[in-house]
């Protein structure tokens, strides 16, 4: 185990890698963290400041200053922002006097030099002659290299009384099994499930679990960028997220500390999920995007089906990401350059996806019915820019009219067929039997539907209304909504939750339309969904692609309909 | 009764026969309990008849039971009336035994009717004219099957030089005013037809009475006519062709024995002075849509094999008419080499004093002969001209997407033996074609893996799972329509590299014999589109299939 542990912490590059962990680490070991890492520059030198005992040793005060990976002699005093001895001047000759708290000066300083990896050579005497010109009276150094971080995480999370052998078990499998990414997340979701039971535990039980869950997907996240296969990865990083939220949600009735340290782990969950969905992304996606096919060859697969599935699962991540920057946008002031960073990338994110779809033609018609569920998630993070709308439209008319096509022809149709050998005969047969029993439901046509009526597109709408009454007329047409069940289910999948408005009926636009908002309206409130009352809305999204849930229709955003008050109940932000 | 192969069937047959004749045994009853269990055993044994009977010494009535018996077991098989011609040898070599034989066949026409050709033939060489009197009242009265039998019979004497063609037809014409119906009338086209073909008889009669039996038409008729033009075509009279080949335009496509009778008829008239009327009657039946141009093996063959296929498919692409375009297509995947030279080829259009609208040209060909890469791109490549550069750009555009695109493989192959013997300006051509190919490949991204894309190991073995049975199937379904495999024993050897069998001699010895086991394989290379993008591809070729014309 602390050879996994030691090659993750060889592996982290960046300073928003390492730094996110040791907090936890440090709280983990019964010390009070009181400075966080925060964007930008250090404070004074200073990445993570605790106090408290170890190893038995009086209470002392511990500043930590990160390197990731080795230690060269560039990095020691180079022009970087970053070098170490400078960090170490600015720690001894500002922060100690003017930032540490009053209640902490009296108390004995250790300046942790924390190193992911090892110290060159050639920069051992530097290192040994700085620390012994400055160290004196309550101010000493300490070395804390890759080997010392992995005994402190094997020790403080994954021991054997905290870690059982069948979780380390599942662990280790998961990680062993990265370049079989289904079977790899089989064993990470399970890891996940066994820890995340430990919310009805004790309350520390409930903060070590999370802590275990942050740190395992952090270490999933390093070995499977160095396999550079992150598919594991990124299924792992969102089932982790979910988990964490479920268990975030129920922290209501814990001691506030309890809830603060929880909330801690369930941010470095989020900081590694976010780490890996770029990174997946800029890998998988940003170099071959705008590329003729590129993304389509790149899935090396047998058959359309293959490659069908693949292009609906990047889009549905890329979305996500659109999301996640939407989201970011709101989280900040007006006017901020960090909202106009976000906004720029929500923008960056959209066109993305038009190149991917206009360069992926498997895109254009989905050969699975809740593949409707990407679909929603691409046009809700595409409504945000009022630009897009004319591409979204081109989009949607294009998706219909194939549809029309290959039930006339029978070609790959959208059907409800799940498994893969079925999806890759189908369709079977010729005979109105099987195509009936192949598109017997649908979320597909009337999603297109709504979005035709939020884009104000009555020609589209008019085309889906034909499929339904010429073609599909046995097909029962839904739209699913959360009630009050989805709370308690809709981020760990554990049970079906939920409602289903059935056999909607597509012949007029006005009629479709107040159909769905008599149902927004009776229907529970998605404010109610804890994810969404907290501002962590875009989790409902993660969780809807994750398991595979159609995306409520009260998150279709961004589309302003002003005419049309029945669209706009549905259009309106939460 | 078991016929064991290594017995010498002459001597068989002379044991037998002296056996019968010495009245030790009865051959001719004997041979009435052969039956026939479907294999290949039922017609060896009855050759042992076959070679028998004509030297036996036998009642005819019971000679014509048996005949009849054997011949009727024999089913549809080619070979089941071969017992009529010992017969024809056995009532020969005694001349009371045709005259026994018609009057046996008279008192029960319905037992006998099939030997009556057969013993008017035999009869007439020694009593012409009772036999051919037998002949024409048979033709007059009972059932239908004997009169036609009967009219068959009187085309055969009109080549004796004692009867004469033109009493002949005026016996058949007078059964015919008896009762036309559409059998009679075809028992008249295939008794007259081969006689006037045949005849080298310049009768303005004949070829009138003909022609008015044809222009009559009917089903039966039709398929006479088939007979007829597929067996005797090159040789029938001028005014006799129009009107066999105008009738044959009306054959209903439900009757296959009429169509393959066509499908050998236009076959082998492609490379005769009646190539045209084929043509037109092969054009109008495609395009009416009665047959494709698969339910005419022959035909399909022959075109492949025909100096004049390129020419006629750039007419039939260049009409536009999506069962012509079919036709070729269709051609071109069941017989014609990819590396065969189809190519651009106007001369049918310029004797129409049509002029060829070549970017039209190419879109069909794409769209009919896609699934063959090669033959595709050689004759879009035919196509350039250089001289019109907004035409020559949109038909490399054509090679380009989507012939390159989906077969960068073949295509580039394709493109290369283009090449050879083509101009400069061509060269150029293919050199830009294979730049933009190859930016293309270069822009998927040069091979490098992205494995968090790849399908994961489960998906392919399902995949794999699923080929093999598909694969499978096929081959299943490829067997049953072997007619070889129906014929051999089959083996299957689990190891080694040769097959060691032992054959025997005549002395009786056995021959040690090493048959070394090769492999066959096919490869296809499959459009990378329908992968890609199944549905656009299927799109895309309809379009250019049925679009309209410019």
């Amino acid at each position: 185990m602390k050879l996994i542990i030691r090659e993750y912490l060889a592996s982290l590059r960046e300073r928003g890698e390492l730094d996110v962990v040791l907090p936890d680490l440090l709280s983990q070991l019964g010390l009070t963290v009181f400075s966080r890492p925060s964007r930008g520059t250090r404070q004074d030198g200073v990445d993570v400041a605790a106090v408290g005992a170890m190893d038995g040793q009086e209470e002392r005060v511990f500043l930590l200053s990160i390197k990731p990976g080795d230690l060269s002699r560039r990095d020691w005093n180079g022009d970087s922002a970053q070098a170490l001895r400078p960090s170490l001047h600015e720690i001894v000759d500002s922060y100690i006097p003017n930032r540490l708290p009053p209640e902490h000066r009296d108390k004995h300083i250790v300046i942790c030099v924390v190193l992911g990896g090892d110290v060159h050579e050639t920069v051992r005497p530097l290192l040994s002659g700085f620390i012994q010109q400055n160290t004196r009276q309550g101010l000493s150094f300490e070395e804390w290299n890759g080997d010392k971080l992995a005994n402190l995480i094997q020790s403080s999370f994954l021991r054997e009384d905290i870690l059982p052998g069948d979780a380390r078990s599942l662990f280790r499998k998961s990680l062993a099994m990265i370049d079989e990414p289904n079977i790899s997340f089989q064993n990470f979701s399970e890891l996940v499930e066994k820890l995340a039971s430990s919310q009805d535990t004790d309350d520390r039980q409930c903060v070590t679990a999370m802590r275990q869950i942050a740190i395992c997907l952090w270490i999933m996240f390093a070995w499977a960028r160095e396999a550079e296969n992150m598919e594991s990865a990124y299924l792992s990083g969102e089932r982790a997220l979910l988990h964490g939220w479920h268990v975030v949600r129920g922290l209501g009735e814990r001691p506030p500390r309890v809830r603060e340290q929880v909330a801690g782990a369930f941010n470095s969950i989020f900081t590694a999920y976010s780490h890996i969905s770029t990174e997946y992304l800029t890998k998988n996606v940003v170099a071959r995007a705008n590329q003729l096919h590129a993304l389509s060859a790149a899935v090396a697969g047998s058959s359309a089906v293959d490659i069908s599935l693949r292009m609906f699962e990047v889009l549905g991540r890329l979305s996500n990401a659109g999301l996640w920057a939407v989201w970011r946008a709101s989280k900040e002031p007006e006017g901020s350059t960090e909202r106009a960073d976000a906004l720029i990338e929500v923008g960056s994110i959209s066109a993305l996806i038009m190149s991917v779809i206009e360069n992926n033609p498997a895109l254009i018609l989905p050969i699975k019915d809740d593949q409707a569920i990407d679909v929603s998630l691409a046009l809700t993070l595409m409504a945000f820019g009022s630009s897009n709308h004319d591409y979204m439209r081109g989009w949607l008319d294009e998706m219909m009219g194939r549809a029309a096509f290959t039930l006339d022809t029978n070609g790959a149709y959208p059907s409800v067929l799940d498994r893969y050998d079925l999806l890759l005969r189908h369709p079977q047969s010729k005979d109105d039997e099987y195509k009936k029993n192949a598109t017997r439901a649908s979320i597909l046509y009337p999603i297109v539907a709504l979005w035709a009526c939020l884009l104000e597109a009555e020609e589209i709408f008019a085309g889906v209304s034909t499929i339904q009454s010429s073609k599909l007329a046995h097909s029962t047409f839904q739209l699913w909504f959360p009630d009050a069940s989805s709370e308690s289910h809709l981020y760990k999948n554990d049970q079906p939750h939920g409602s289903v408005l059935a056999d909607l009926s597509l012949r007029t636009r006005p009629e479709y339309l107040e159909t769905i908002r008599r149902d927004v309206v009776s229907s529970m409130r998605i404010e109610d969904l804890s994810a969404v009352r907290d501002g962590w809305w875009p989790i409902v999204a993660v969780a809807c692609r994750h398991h595979r849930v159609p995306v409520p229709v009260q998150l279709f955003r961004g589309v302003d309909v002003p005419q049309d008050p029945a669209a706009e109940q549905i259009g309106t932000p939460s | 009764m078991v016929m064991d192969p290594d017995i010498d069937s002459a001597a068989l047959v002379s044991e037998l026969t002296s056996l019968h004749n010495s009245r030790r045994i009865d051959v001719v009853r004997e041979f009435r309990g052969l039956t026939n269990d479907g294999g290949s055993e039922f017609f060896m044994v009855r050759h042992i008849f076959e070679e028998t009977l004509p030297s036996l010494d036998a009642a005819v009535a019971e000679v014509m039971d048996t005949v009849v018996h054997l011949c009727r077991a024999g089913g549809h098989d080619l070979a089941a009336g071969t017992v009529v011609t010992p017969f024809i040898a056995f009532c020969g070599n005694d001349s009371q035994r045709p005259r026994d034989a018609i009057a046996l066949l008279a008192a029960c026409p319905g037992d006998f009717g099939e030997l009556l050709v057969a013993i008017v033939m035999v009869g007439a060489r020694s009593e012409p004219n009772d036999f051919f009197e037998h002949a024409e009242r048979l033709s007059l009265s009972g059932e239908v099957s004997q009169r036609q039998r009967a009219i068959m019979a009187l085309g055969r004497l009109a080549s004796m030089a004692t009867i004469g063609v033109q009493r002949a037809l005026a016996a058949i014409e007078a059964a015919l005013r008896a009762d036309n119906v559409d059998e009679m009338r075809a028992a008249a086209i295939k008794a007259c037809g081969p006689v006037m073909a045949s005849s080298g008889v310049e009768s303005a009669y004949g070829t009138d009475f003909l022609r008015s039996v044809v222009e009559q038409g009917g089903d039966h008729t039709l398929h006479a006519c088939a007979e007829l033009l597929w067996l005797h075509g090159v040789q029938l009279p001028p005014d006799l062709v129009a009107p066999v080949f105008d009738q044959l335009r009306n054959v209903d496509p439900q009757h296959t024995g009429t169509i393959r009778n066509i499908d050998l008829a236009v076959s082998g008239l492609l490379r005769s002075e009646l190539r045209p009327h084929a043509l037109s009657l092969l054009c109008s039946l495609l395009e009416a849509a009665k047959v494709s141009i698969t339910d005419l093996g022959s035909t399909m063959a022959a075109l492949s094999r025909d100096d004049g296929f390129s020419a006629l498919a750039t007419e039939w692409f260049a009409s536009g008419r999506r069962e012509l375009c079919q036709a070729i297509g269709d051609i071109v995947l069941g017989h014609h080499q990819d590396t065969a030279r189809l190519r651009f080829d106007d001369a049918r259009l310029v004797a129409a004093g049509e002029t060829a609208d070549r970017y039209f040209i190419g879109k069909r060909a794409v769209g009919f002969l896609f699934a063959k890469p090669k033959a595709t791109i050689a004759f879009l490549c035919s196509l350039l001209t250089g001289t019109d550069s907004d035409v020559d750009a949109a038909i490399r555009h054509l090679i380009l997407d989507p012939m390159l695109l989906n077969y960068p493989g073949s295509g580039r192959e394709a493109l290369e033996s283009c090449r050879e013997g083509g101009g400069e300006e061509l060269g150029r051509s293919i050199d830009e074609l294979l730049g933009s190919l190859q930016e293309y490949l270069e822009m998927l991204g040069g091979g490098q893996r992205l494995k968090a894309l790849e399908v994961p190991e489960a998906d392919r073995e399902s995949y794999r799972r699923y080929m093999t049975v598909t694969m499978e199937e096929s081959m299943r379904e490829a067997e049953k329509k072997s007619p070889i495999l129906s014929l051999v024993h089959r083996s299957t050897l689990l190891y080694g590299r040769t097959s060691i069998n032992y054959v025997f001699q005549a002395d009786g010895s056995s021959q040690r014999m090493e048959v070394p086991m090769s492999t066959h394989g096919v490869s296809v290379e499959f459009p990378r589109m329908s992968n890609i993008d199944p549905v656009g591809l299927n799109f895309r070729l309809r379009v250019l299939r049925n679009e309209p014309r410019a």
